[in-house]
């Protein structure tokens, strides 16, 4: 097991990040949620620049990450002046078929509900906390990027499994694959089972105390409860 | 995404076997609507043994005998005339027999289709079809064919599917064409690729409504109906809703009994705003 960081994580983040691998009895789903929601604040900070040079941002995330890591970023894209950012929140399923004969498999993250903002956008700002195996980000990209053609996709996560990459990637053919730009601060090489090693601590809608993979979808953010009361994002 | 754990002789009958299997799933996304509403019985049969073997696919009382090449130089002349003689000896043998059947050659370059129907032999000329069907790198890709996308449309369990909901359709018929392929030596039975299809409901494919979904079911439509700007749609055997910029499939079909126990949520809350609705999803 072994973790790279990103040239550009900070001993800030490098400290958020190792909050998030604490356990659950040191760790409250309230402090996990805060860390997460600092990490994507701290996305912003470093990447600044780069974000600075978009004009209509659609920010798609899951309906786990909106609260907190999400609602980070949100909060920073607001203080760059002349971005506008809309919304896409995805409820996922996590699914895999499997043929019986064959052994062939289908890893599927099926979207049961979504908000989306409408309007056209130059880029795809996608936060996700952990990219592991890239099947709920490749679903999520692929629902919207065939009707709103971005010329830019970014995507988000502060850990990423090493090969999590070329897994969104492939999926699309290069004329799409090409726009993409993946950031992260730490770069994890192991599994067990479904988690990635450290990674962000176990499943994050359990940390983030939003119950069990059925439950979480549950869950409304508050981020979606609000901007629906906004004709135009906050 | 697909992953193929098949066992194949090299690269080029991957390539090969991949061209094969995406265009037999294309068909059978183009007929299925016909299977599912009308009945009509279809069945594939890779390497039938006869000359035009690639793919026969029987429907109803008709046949259709197909070539696939995904081979950027073929000729009706190279080694031998091969192409040429197997239509011809395919033309004779299905003559003889007076079916009613359809000769076919897919290609994968549209300057192979322009050369092949140029230079068609006089023997063939008007008796074969020459198509065009692009070799994609991943079955999922299917969802994005201009010609599937009408079928996709009614097959999907969504009146109005995103790319998502269609890559989940197309890679489900996939996975169902290849496990009929191995578990009945080449013969496969589109009927039961759609049953195979309804027992894994997250690959969204279109249901019948079944009758009497809920006992409560007309209370249960007076509740939603009291909610602000919702919409909903029961028509192709799921809940499907629409709320403003919220909107979602419920994964249960009608008749299962994730979404019956949704009825009874429903009826017993009685929402009477969005926001009271979605939280008993």
């Amino acid at each position: 097991m072994s973790r790279v960081y990103h040239s550009n994580t900070s001993e800030d983040v490098r400290g958020l990040l190792d909050r998030l691998i604490e356990p659950g009895d040191r760790m409250t789903p309230s402090n996990y949620r805060e860390a997460m929601f600092s990490l994507g604040a701290k996305f912003v900070e470093s990447y600044r620049p780069m974000l600075a040079e978009i004009q209509k941002l659609l920010l798609i995330c899951t309906n786990e990450d909106a609260d907190f890591l999400a609602e980070g970023v949100l909060n920073g894209l607001e203080a760059i002046p002349g971005l506008h950012t809309s919304l896409a929140c995805f409820w996922n399923e996590r699914i895999v078929t499997r043929g019986t004969a064959s052994g062939m498999k289908v890893d599927m993250a099926p979207i049961v509900r979504r908000y989306l903002e409408p309007g056209e956008v130059d880029a795809f700002l996608v936060v996700k906390s952990i990219i592991s195996s890239g099947c709920v980000v490749r679903t999520n990209i692929a629902e919207l990027v065939y009707d709103l053609n971005p010329s830019r996709i970014l995507v988000f996560a502060p850990v990423i499994l090493e090969g999590g990459q070329a897994q969104v990637s492939e999926e699309f053919d290069s004329n799409i694959s090409d726009r993409f730009e993946f950031y992260w601060f730490a770069q994890d090489d192991e599994k067990d089972g479904e988690n990635v090693v450290p990674g962000i601590g176990g499943q994050v809608y359990e940390r983030l105390g939003l119950g069990t993979k059925e439950e979480k979808n549950r869950y409304t953010p508050n981020l979606v409860k609000q901007r629906r009361l906004h004709p135009t994002p906050h | 995404m697909a992953s193929d754990q098949r066992q194949t002789a090299g690269e080029n009958n991957k390539k090969g076997n991949r061209f094969e299997d995406c265009f037999a799933v294309c068909r059978c996304l183009k007929v299925s609507r016909d299977a599912i509403e009308s009945g009509v019985e279809v069945s594939l049969t890779e390497q039938a043994g006869c000359p035009v073997d690639d793919l026969l696919i029987r429907r109803g009382e008709e046949r259709h005998y197909y070539q696939l090449k995904d081979d950027l130089k073929i000729t009706w002349g190279e080694s031998n005339s091969k192409l040429e003689r197997e239509f011809v000896q395919q033309l004779a043998e299905c003559e003889a027999r007076a079916e009613n059947f359809g000769l076919h050659l897919i290609v994968s370059h549209d300057h192979r289709q322009r050369s092949l129907s140029k230079h068609i032999p006089v023997s063939l000329s008007g008796k074969v079809s020459i198509g065009v069907f692009p070799a994609l790198d991943r079955p999922s890709n299917l969802a994005r064919l201009a010609e599937l996308r009408p079928h996709l449309a009614w097959l999907s369990a969504s009146r109005n599917p995103g790319m998502e909901l269609l890559m989940a359709l197309v890679e489900g018929m996939y996975i169902a064409w290849i496990e009929r392929c191995i578990n009945e030596g080449g013969s496969s039975d589109l009927k039961k690729m759609i049953e195979w299809l309804w027992d894994r409901p997250a690959h969204r494919l279109r249901r019948t409504v079944p009758e009497g979904i809920h006992p409560r079911w007309s209370e249960f439509e007076r509740v939603l109906a009291t909610i602000p700007g919702l919409e909903w749609f029961t028509d192709r055997g799921f809940f499907e809703w629409v709320c403003g910029r919220d909107s979602g499939l419920v994964p249960s079909p009608l008749n299962d009994p994730g979404f019956l126990r949704l009825v009874e949520r429903i009826c017993a809350a009685t929402p009477q705003v969005f926001e009271d609705f979605e939280v008993l999803l």
